[in-house]
């Protein structure tokens, strides 16, 4: 018994820069490609980062399930009802709510989990010198009755003093009004390449713990950048189709890197030989969060 | 298997702010008594000094260490670490996004080994993040964890009483917030004196829109602008015990049968806390247990609101050791829910 993907679903319309409106496409065509109807699910997750205005209130989850449209009040005709609430970590945020998500549908509290992600430049609008590409994605989670599915969460931190990458807006009395539509991003020098320590760490760290055969593992990394899978790959020592490059995204697609790596590999076919996937999300902290995937 | 309230722990700050003081403040002059309506006279203001800034994380981290202290486990024991601020204020009023304020958290307070995430479902955050780690714990997937809020929220009330210009203002609410911060150790029950009897929680998105928290375009702050004709009227208080309802018929119980012995609902105002229970109970069709509220003095804390009435009526023997409590979320979303647990923690005063 396990949790598996019963569908995706990606937005990257590049003249949209609403996370909101990125997420709720995705969150349809997910539902769409796995067969969920006006019934919608019984969680959904967003994960999102970068969010419409800077909103901190209320989940943005909320917004997408009423722009799904399902399950708006209680009681109602199917009395069903769903729960929807943020989980922000980054570019590891995805993989923290796959665990989650696992939890709920392995108690048999919920039958169907939404993730959901969408990241855009708070001012809607594309803003110079932001890193992340207006997208969104969205994973539909049930549980299996055999061995496929997700293995188990590892996260990992870096003791370094500083943390690669910090968001942030100034909202004081002594600041100018309009951090609505602003975003500061502290960004190290150095920051992709502590990223991909902490990939190529992970990477390994995880082969050996659970005795991953790496040969027959195809690894979805974070998308920090257009070389990030092929350097990935190189000090991993692995075939470079072993380890998925997101392409057609003018930047980072952030939380959602690991949805678009897994919707392009299914789109591309998983070649013979391949039994399990690695995802490996990487971000800000800088840490990493890693988990398999038993096809 | 159940799970319960390991330990609880809270901040509050030294600061206070009368309502007459804030209401003061405002240029606009309200044709009613915000006092007289909400029964809220105090809260805690955060310190604003250089040097000594209380911002979320800084009243989070100390509610954590309040309850580490007297809980079994140590930090580099704790599996998860979920934060559920909505402020999310670093010093001198920063909002900050990435990383984690559980990354923050896990860093200051030395959990070594702890998975660290942020959750955000407004006023609802702190029992989303018991319900996660409920479900975690159940799973096997972990055997603890903390929840850990910090509430830099009357950044909201500052904004309000600059930006309020007539009586039916949208902002008017942001002027009962308090700050504060709350924390809750999270494991596997062991008896009948500390467990979590069941936990439940939905959100009705038809609402989605009734209450927004963003920066302002007017002013430098946060502002919340919520619509209280919507937020609170009958469709809405019904959402709850009929929710509870269902569920209890479901699982072949009744209201009076759980012989809860306090209700804790989220303190809005001592008028709305009235009116919530009073409306359940018709529902219900029972006499309802006492409803504590803590807001005369503290306002509304936001996310931490259930679990300072918790801590301070423990903290006071204001209830009795072993008491069953009832704590019902209401937030933006918008969520309800239901939570019933037994505590018998002891505070020291």
């Amino acid at each position: 018994m396990g949790i598996i993907i019963k569908s995706t679903g990606v937005s990257a319309d590049a003249s949209n820069f609403s996370a909101l409106d990125h997420a709720v496409i995705a969150g349809r065509r997910a539902f769409e490609a796995g067969g969920i109807g006006s019934e919608g699910v019984d969680l959904l997750i967003n994960v999102g980062i970068y969010r419409d205005e800077n909103m901190v209130e209320p989940a943005m989850a909320a917004i997408i399930q009423k722009a799904l449209g399902y399950r708006l009040d209680f009681p109602n005709a199917a009395m069903n009802w769903s729960f929807s609430f943020d989980l922000m970590n980054g570019a590891g945020g995805m993989l923290n709510a796959v665990q989650v998500a696992s939890a709920f549908l392995m108690n048999d509290k919920v039958k169907t989990a939404l993730i959901v992600s969408g990241d855009a430049h708070p001012a809607k609008a594309a803003v110079p010198g932001f890193p992340f590409a207006a997208v969104g994605a969205a994973m539909l989670l049930v549980k299996s009755d055999d061995a496929r599915g997700f293995g188990s969460l590892h996260t990992a931190m870096s003791d370094d003093a500083t943390r690669g990458l910090e968001a942030s807006v100034m909202c004081g009395p002594a600041d100018k009004p309009g951090a609505a539509h602003q975003m500061n991003l502290r960004i190290d020098a150095n920051y992709e390449a502590r990223l991909l320590e902490a990939a190529v760490s992970a990477v390994r760290t995880y082969a050996q713990t659970h005795g991953l055969d790496l040969s027959r593992t195809i690894v979805l990394p974070s998308q920090p950048s257009a070389t990030f899978a092929r350097d990935l790959a190189r000090r991993c020592e692995l075939a470079a189709d072993h380890v998925v490059q997101v392409t057609g995204l003018d930047g980072d697609p952030h939380t959602s890197a690991l949805a678009f790596a897994y919707a392009q590999l299914q789109a591309q076919g998983i070649p013979s030989g391949i039994d399990q996937l690695l995802f490996v999300g990487v971000g800000s902290g800088v840490t990493s969060t890693c988990i398999a995937y038993r096809l | 298997m159940h799970t319960r309230f390991e330990s609880l722990g809270a901040f509050l700050p030294e600061g206070r702010m009368s309502t007459a003081e804030l209401v003061e403040r405002m240029a606009f002059k309200a044709p009613f008594n915000i006092e007289d309506i909400t029964g809220i006279h105090n809260r805690r203001v955060h310190d604003k000094r250089p040097g000594h800034f209380e911002g979320s994380l800084v009243l989070g981290l100390a509610a954590a260490r309040d309850c580490l202290k007297r809980s079994r486990y140590r930090a580099e024991d704790l599996d998860v670490i979920v934060s559920v601020s909505i402020s999310r204020m670093k010093d001198g009023y920063e909002l900050c996004f990435e990383p984690s304020f559980a990354l923050e958290l896990k860093r200051l307070l030395g959990a070594t080994k702890a998975i660290t995430f942020d959750l955000s479902n407004a006023c609802a955050g702190m029992m989303s993040g018991v319900m996660l780690l409920d479900q975690m714990i159940k799973a096997g997937i972990v055997k603890n964890g903390i929840v850990i809020s910090g509430e830099c929220i009357t950044t909201i009330a500052e904004t309000a009483v600059l930006e309020i210009k007539e009586a039916l203002d949208p902002q008017f609410g942001s002027l009962t917030v308090g700050d504060s911060g709350a924390a809750v150790v999270v494991d596997e029950a062991e008896d009948d004196a500390n467990k979590i009897h069941h936990i439940e929680m939905l959100t009705a998105a038809t609402g989605a829109h009734f209450c927004i928290g963003k920066p302002s375009d007017a002013t430098p702050g946060i502002a919340l602008y919520t619509d209280n004709k919507q937020m609170h009227n009958e469709d809405r208080v019904r959402l709850w015990p009929t929710f509870q309802m269902n569920l209890m018929e479901k699982w072949g119980t009744t209201f009076e049968a759980e012989k809860y012995d306090y209700v804790v609902q989220h303190q809005v105002s001592v008028r709305a806390i009235q009116n919530f229970t009073k409306f359940a109970g018709k529902v219900f069709n029972t006499t309802m247990p006492e409803a504590l509220s803590i807001c005369e003095e503290y306002g509304n804390t936001a996310t931490t609101s259930h679990f300072i009435v918790l801590y301070e009526s423990l903290r006071n023997k204001r209830v009795k050791p072993g008491s069953k409590f009832l704590l019902v979320p209401a937030a933006s979303g918008l969520v309800t829910g239901f939570v019933g647990v037994t505590v018998s923690l002891e505070i020291e005063k």
